[in-house]
């Protein structure tokens, strides 16, 4: 009975100092930035993240992860840590994700996850890695994800690797050099809308109708200044900017729409009505 | 996480009243209110504003009578059996990514309604307003209640501005009883030609390219106050600014070298990734997406479209005259060069796994081309899509009928794709949610669908 006793002591103590252990981790981890959360579903167990707060996490740093043991997840995109840190992810028996993107590891740090076989994600972009990498992976027999875009792993090593680990998605991405950008096309102006001056014989409408989007190229052909109105739905004239002499302006509007223009008082000079296509409307002398 | 109301409630649910209670049913009952294991760590709304077309996007009918199939061809996809529209040839070769769902419906074919419900999952009740407290909360605002970013980080984001019909604001968007806290952050995206049309900012948005040198940057009052200056001018009187509080502290905290300023400087990105995208406003919005998922937003939402229907004048998915050309000319091709850059981005950084992408809109269009040669509201039948976050690519869930008039097959409506959602991002779609009156409220009535 005593016995059982102590067993039950030894055991309850031991359980404590773990957690004791685990919280002096934790707070390390905290101080360089990570994130320790609980992973959703599971009992005890981290996922921490470094690649937010914690981008300044060096090799020493990841002692903290190690000594947490119960980490299933581990991000440390984005930080300071090279391959002499990895050593310490070699004892994390519960890692099923693990992202070092974007980081300065190498093959050489990746000679360390040999033996992590829980890993099904392991996310390499942006590293120093070689097909070299690869080999040393090729135990993993849980991995399904592996990414290894903006590396020097070949295609060949992937296909040898994909001879070891046939279900194992393999990421290598896209070659940015083959992108093309989309030419722009800027509409040409067609046609020119008709000037219609304030009391001439053509009277504008009397107010804007809706229709469809079109750009229409004001060009200031006065040697003065000029202000720009659109007559809203109502009728209202509602100012839009001013065209300095010899200025243009891309305006965005709709068919149907009138424009009129106007000298510094307010005085109104003349008028357009857009139609259909991208016009030029030239304010004539 | 969730609610103690809530797992009591599941826990008598489950236990058919104590006289049924056993241990078994007891630890069952507790497991059920526990997070669910899962793999989207984040979100990415894309919503294309107006209407999109089923028929001219995911689910085209070739053999449907020819004023019903419209002017253009489908075309095969990297999915033997799946075929989309011509005009979206790049995402025809993601669809091993994307689950399509073919059989969504409802009954509200107004803007105003439709963008609510999909936007919500739930009816609109009475007049519903932009900015109402009464308002059921936005998905992207329940996404942020349960998945907490850090510090400074806002824990949601839409863009690149809010969605107008004929100048007036939708409902849907925001927070509503949720309260002020979870409203999504509205902020301009910072490059790309704009959509053609009016898009309005009567909303506060973020501009984080404010004019705002480091240096005079010396302290937070001294931001805050220059925050007050910039934006003030906008938004009019100080009362009215007092409510934006929220919103000035989440600004003044990214200023101040939170990961997301960073995101925000586009300028930062690989010109040729930039490129991918395409330098629209439409693809720089995604890019800019990405950027803040990997900054630790946990959801984003990206108007694809000019912020105002305006008449259907201008480049909106609304296409009542000259769809044919406005969607193969305007729409479309920003739509298939950007979603489809994302989606490469995000599967070759390795994210695609961890952020599910959801394409909504308000409703599909009719059947006839009508003599305007558009096609008009029809919440009879539409389509829309997931990518990524554990959802499984290369299927269609559902089927409309032969003509593209109604479910043929597994009709569901956007609960169901709001359940699905939540699903995926963890979050118990039954789960309870209070408003500040402490009232609860079951944040989904859907059934989430058999994809993810």
């Amino acid at each position: 009975m005593l016995r059982l006793l102590l067993i039950g002591t030894v055991l309850t103590l031991g359980h404590a100092l773990g957690h004791a252990d685990d919280q002096v981790a934790i707070d390390s981890i905290k101080k360089n930035g990570g994130l320790v959360l609980p992973s959703p579903g599971r009992e005890n167990q981290w996922d921490i993240q470094f690649q937010l707060r914690g981008r300044d996490l060096t090799d020493d740093g990841l002692a903290d992860v190690a000594r947490l043991g119960n980490v299933v997840e581990l991000n440390l995109r984005d930080t300071k840590i090279t391959s002499a840190g990895l050593v310490h992810l070699k004892g994390l028996a519960k890692l099923t994700r693990l992202h070092l993107e974007r980081t300065n590891v190498g093959d050489e740090g990746i000679a360390n996850l040999t033996k992590l076989t829980t890993l099904e994600y392991l996310n390499l972009y942006g590293t120093k890695i070689t097909d070299k990498s690869l080999d040393h992976l090729a135990g993993l027999k849980n991995l399904r994800q592996l990414y290894v875009w903006q590396t020097d792993v070949t295609d060949a090593g992937i296909a040898k690797f994909k001879k070891a680990l046939p279900a194992v998605s393999v990421v290598k991405g896209i070659d940015l050099s083959t992108i093309i950008p989309v030419a722009k096309e800027e509409p040409k102006p067609e046609n020119d809308l008709k000037w219609l001056p304030e009391g001439g014989d053509e009277k504008p409408p009397a107010k804007s109708v809706t229709g469809e989007f079109i750009f229409v190229r004001f060009i200031n052909e006065r040697d003065k200044p000029v202000k720009l109105f659109w007559i809203d739905y109502g009728g209202k004239p509602k100012l839009y900017g001013v065209i300095e002499p010899g200025d243009q302006r891309r305006q965005s509007t709709y068919e149907g729409a009138v424009w009129m223009l106007a000298d510094e008082r307010d005085k109104p000079l003349g008028y357009f009505v857009t139609g259909r296509e991208f016009a030029r409307a030239i304010i004539p002398k | 996480m969730l609610s103690l109301q809530h797992s009591r409630r599941d826990f008598l649910r489950s236990s058919v009243g104590l006289a049924g209670l056993t241990l078994p049913t007891f630890l069952k009952a507790q497991a059920v209110s526990k997070p669910r294991r899962r793999k989207a760590k984040a979100c990415i709304v894309i919503y294309t504003w107006g209407g999109m077309s089923h028929y001219e996007s995911f689910d085209p009918k070739p053999e449907a009578p020819v004023d019903i199939r419209g002017e253009f061809k489908p075309i095969k996809t990297a999915t033997p059996g799946i075929q989309f529209c011509e005009h979206i040839p790049l995402l025809a070769k993601h669809s091993n990514k994307l689950a399509i769902v073919r059989s969504v419906h409802h009954n509200n074919g107004a803007h105003s309604g439709a963008v609510y419900l999909n936007m919500t999952g739930h009816h609109p009740e009475g007049q519903i307003k932009a900015k109402g407290r009464k308002n059921w909360p936005s998905i992207t605002s329940v996404i942020s209640h349960f998945h907490r970013p850090i510090a400074g980080v806002p824990g949601a984001v839409r863009m690149p501005y809010s969605m107008y019909d004929n100048g007036r604001q939708m409902a849907g968007e925001g927070a509503g009883w949720l309260g002020a806290k979870y409203d999504p952050i509205l902020m301009r995206t910072p490059a790309g030609e704009p959509y053609g049309g009016v898009s309005r900012y009567d909303d506060p948005a973020l501009n984080l390219k404010l004019n705002l040198e480091k240096k005079r940057i010396s302290d937070r009052l001294t931001l805050l106050e220059q925050l007050d200056q910039s934006l003030g001018q906008k938004v009019g009187d100080s009362t009215a600014y007092e409510k934006l509080d929220h919103y000035r502290q989440m600004a003044a905290d990214m200023l101040l070298g939170s990961p997301v300023r960073e995101a925000y400087d586009l300028e930062l990105e690989d010109q040729r990734i930039r490129d991918m995208y395409g330098d629209h406003i439409g693809g720089q919005s995604l890019l800019l997406a990405r950027r803040l998922v990997e900054a630790g937003v946990p959801v984003v939402q990206a108007v694809c479209s000019a912020g105002d229907l305006a008449g259907g004048g201008g480049d909106n998915w609304d296409t009542h005259r000259n769809h044919f050309p406005k969607m193969k000319n305007r729409l479309l091709p920003v739509f298939d060069r950007a979603v489809s850059a994302l989606l490469t981005d995000l599967e070759m950084r390795g994210m695609l796994d961890e952020t599910l992408v959801v394409f909504l809109t308000d409703f599909g269009r009719t059947p006839k081309v009508n003599g305007n040669g558009g096609r008009d509201h029809h919440p009879g039948v539409y389509s829309m899509a997931f990518a990524g976050g554990g959802v499984h690519g290369g299927q269609v869930y559902g089927a409309s009928d032969t003509k593209g008039i109604e479910p043929a097959a597994g009709a569901c409506s956007p609960a169901d794709i709001h359940a699905t959602v939540y699903k995926a991002m963890g979050i118990d779609h039954n789960a309870e949610l209070h408003d500040q009156l402490d009232r609860p409220y079951l944040i989904c009535e859907g059934q989430p669908l058999p994809i993810v």
